[in-house]
């Protein structure tokens, strides 16, 4: 994948998170359970702030300038977990599994396109985008160790 | 009253651990009638006392200690009797460190009142000299009532249904009744003949009981209804193993503790080839979790031969979530902690048989806006075990044969009914829920006191209406 300008990134990333958005939402439409369609639309919302935040980029270069970088912690759940597939109906914790493994592999993918740009403006969006989806990895993975620590007994 | 402070707590005699840590027999040995009553005699009769806020349910602590120690061993089980229906499984299994003990007052200067083994020892007592008979049930009102499941939940709606008067039938899936407390908490923790006896008592007052019958999938909860029932209660449990998805976790060896302690237990595997039931016997065992369920594995899996078991847990020994008994036992017989180390993959031959493990070890991270410190890996320090047995216990899902069968009934986002918190409730009109199918995996004592408000509900439905 190359890339020669910001815009080409930006319009990239925001088709995959578009297809985020979609992929969320169409589990939420699929969920018969109320609770479970509750938490698939909570994740489409929390992609579609990632288009609206690419979105912002593209008319205002100076947010990536003034965007703050920040240590977001990494429980590493998710990157021992094998990629399991989708089922109607799977318990709530595997949806969290899914979804982290997702959150997973975005977070991959934009550390190698920013490590394959020498573009200084270009990487900037890329750990941009990979403090983003860390931040999501994050929230889910926490969800699921919360939901260990109150199981475990 | 300061005399009284300086008695020292109780010791429970019990079996030596290296005699005990190779046999199934149960490992407090129960105070003597002299013990009871000494201890019994370091309660201070707190006029607002604390213990019972503690207790779930509220059981009457001072004044069953107070029966104990005047030598009234039959009135404590009874007192015991009037708020719980299992004070010998109770007094075995509760957290009472978390509960009751944690708030008993001389436990603030020195060390709580034994009341767990007062609680036992009542209970053991009576059923060991008591008259054997069971209460009187009201009058027949006629109506018929389904249970679902036959744990600590399902034998307290039961028996307190059956009390006013109402027929009450208990569908087991297994073979035999008893719920967890007979296929999950392990004989050396759990004597089923006191959990027999528990059945045999609810038979005695009429309880009709129909093993080998999984509700969803030989008769639906509908069907109940359309064979005649006037309400059906849930108390199905939580019991759907649940695994890591590392890598290698498909291996021959790897068992989850559920199935590890199913065969064990309930099966007899300990008793093969006695019982036809095969059980792996690992050499070098590790478990995987350290609640009461990672305990009970590792301590089966050293009475059944290991040359070394570890509980590999991914938090420090303060978040341990068993209770402390059973961490203390589980040392004693030589089971290792092995801390704030997570598995990340599983190694195996060429015959899928497992050989080993990796872990990574992990540190605790800065407390997030909970306060929670979150154990992080800690880069580069990953590791490898041989071991030839793995028990994975880290918790247990809601099974979803039952609910997925049953038309209108709301499930939360984990998959677990979703059921009034102070009657049982569901959304479907005459079913109640209670226990882990809805608080998710828990307790005994939370399991039975769902199973006395649902029944309480369950009454004024039957005499009043919805
Ligand atoms: C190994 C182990 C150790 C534990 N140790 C402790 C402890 O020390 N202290 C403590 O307080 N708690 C402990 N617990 C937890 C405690 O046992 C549970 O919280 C409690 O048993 C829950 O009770 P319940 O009535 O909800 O269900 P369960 O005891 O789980 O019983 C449910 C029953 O329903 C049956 N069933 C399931 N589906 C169907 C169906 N479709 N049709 C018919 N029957 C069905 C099951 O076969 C089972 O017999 C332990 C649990 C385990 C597994
Ligand atoms: S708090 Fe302790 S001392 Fe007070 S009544 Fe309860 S058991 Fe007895």
């Amino acid at each position: 994948m190359e890339f020669g300008s910001v815009d080409e990134i930006i319009s990239f990333a925001t088709e995959r998170e578009k297809e985020a958005v979609a992929f969320y939402t169409d589990l939420a439409k699929q969920a018969t359970m109320a609770s479970l369609k509750e938490a698939f639309e909570k994740f489409a919302l929390e992609e579609e702030k990632h288009v609206e935040l690419l979105a912002d980029m593209g008319s205002n270069k100076e947010k990536i300038d003034s965007y703050e970088f920040k240590t977001i912690p990494d429980l590493k759940i998710s990157d021992y977990m094998v990629e399991i597939d989708y089922k109607e109906g799977m318990p709530m914790p595997q949806i969290l599994k899914l979804a982290m493994k997702r959150e997973e592999r975005a977070v991959n993918l934009y550390t190698i396109m920013a490590d394959k740009t020498d573009n200084a403006d270009v990487k900037k969006v890329f750990n941009i985008l990979i403090q983003e989806e860390s931040k999501h990895k994050f929230i889910l993975e926490s969800l699921y160790d919360d939901y260990l620590a109150e199981q475990e007994g | 009253m300061s005399k009284k402070i300086k008695t020292p707590r109780a010791k429970m005699p019990e079996q030596d651990p290296d005699a005990r840590r190779r046999n199934f027999e149960e490992v407090p040995l129960g105070l003597t009638e002299e013990m009871a009553m000494i201890e019994a005699s370091r309660c201070l009769q707190c006029k607002k006392p604390l213990c019972v806020d503690g207790c779930p349910v509220s059981v009457k602590i001072p004044e069953f200690i107070k029966l104990i120690s005047e030598k009234d061993f039959s009135g404590a089980a009874k007192k015991l009797w009037e708020t719980n229906a299992l004070p010998a499984v109770c007094g075995r299994v509760c957290p009472q460190e978390d509960q009751c003990e944690g708030k008993c007052i001389v436990g603030k200067k020195g060390e709580p009142v034994a009341i767990g083994y007062l609680e036992k020892f009542a209970a053991d007592w009576e059923r060991e000299n008591g008259s054997g008979e069971v209460p009187k049930v009201a009058k027949k009102t006629g109506k018929k009532i389904g249970v679902v499941g036959s744990g600590p939940s399902a034998i307290t709606v039961a028996g307190d249904l059956l009390l006013k008067g109402h027929d009450v039938t208990i569908f087991e899936a297994f073979h035999k009744p008893g719920g967890v407390l007979v296929y999950g908490i392990p004989e050396f923790r759990l004597p089923k003949a006191i959990v027999a006896s528990e059945i045999a008592g609810l038979e005695k007052m009429g309880a009709n009981i129909e093993c080998n019958t999984v509700v969803g999938a030989s008769v639906s909860v509908d069907e109940l209804f359309e064979e005649g029932y006037d309400a059906v209660y849930i108390g199905v449990g939580a019991g759907l193993p649940r695994f890591m998805n590392l890598e290698g976790e498909n291996f021959i060896g790897i068992y989850s503790a559920n199935e590890y302690l199913t065969r064990t237990n309930l099966m007899k595997g300990y008793l093969f080839p006695e019982y036809d039931t095969p059980i792996a016997r690992g050499k070098n065992v590790v478990v995987l979790g350290a609640g009461n369920v990672a305990m009970d594995s590792a301590r089966t899996a050293m009475r059944l031969g290991a040359d070394s078991v570890k509980v590999v847990y991914r938090r420090s020994r303060d978040e341990m979530p068993a209770r402390n008994e059973e961490l203390h036992h589980a040392e004693e017989e030589k089971i290792e902690f092995v801390l704030l180390t997570n598995p990340t993959k599983f190694y195996g031959d060429e015959n899928g048989r497992l050989t080993g493990m990796e872990c990574l070890k992990m540190e605790l991270g800065e407390p997030d806006d909970s306060g929670r410190r979150r154990p992080v890996p800690i880069e580069g320090s990953e590791f490898d075990f041989d071991c030839d047995l793995v028990v994975v216990s880290v918790g247990s899902n809601a099974n979803p044969l039952l609910t997925s069968s049953t038309p209108g009934l709301e499930l939360n986002r984990w998959g677990n009914i979703a059921a009034d918190p102070a009657t049982g409730k569901t959304s479907r009109k005459g079913v109640w829920a209670g226990g882990d199918i809805v608080t998710g995996a828990a307790t005994v004592i939370l399991a039975m006191g769902a199973g006395r408000d649902a029944a309480t509900s369950m009454h004024d439905y039957l005499t009043l209406g919805w």
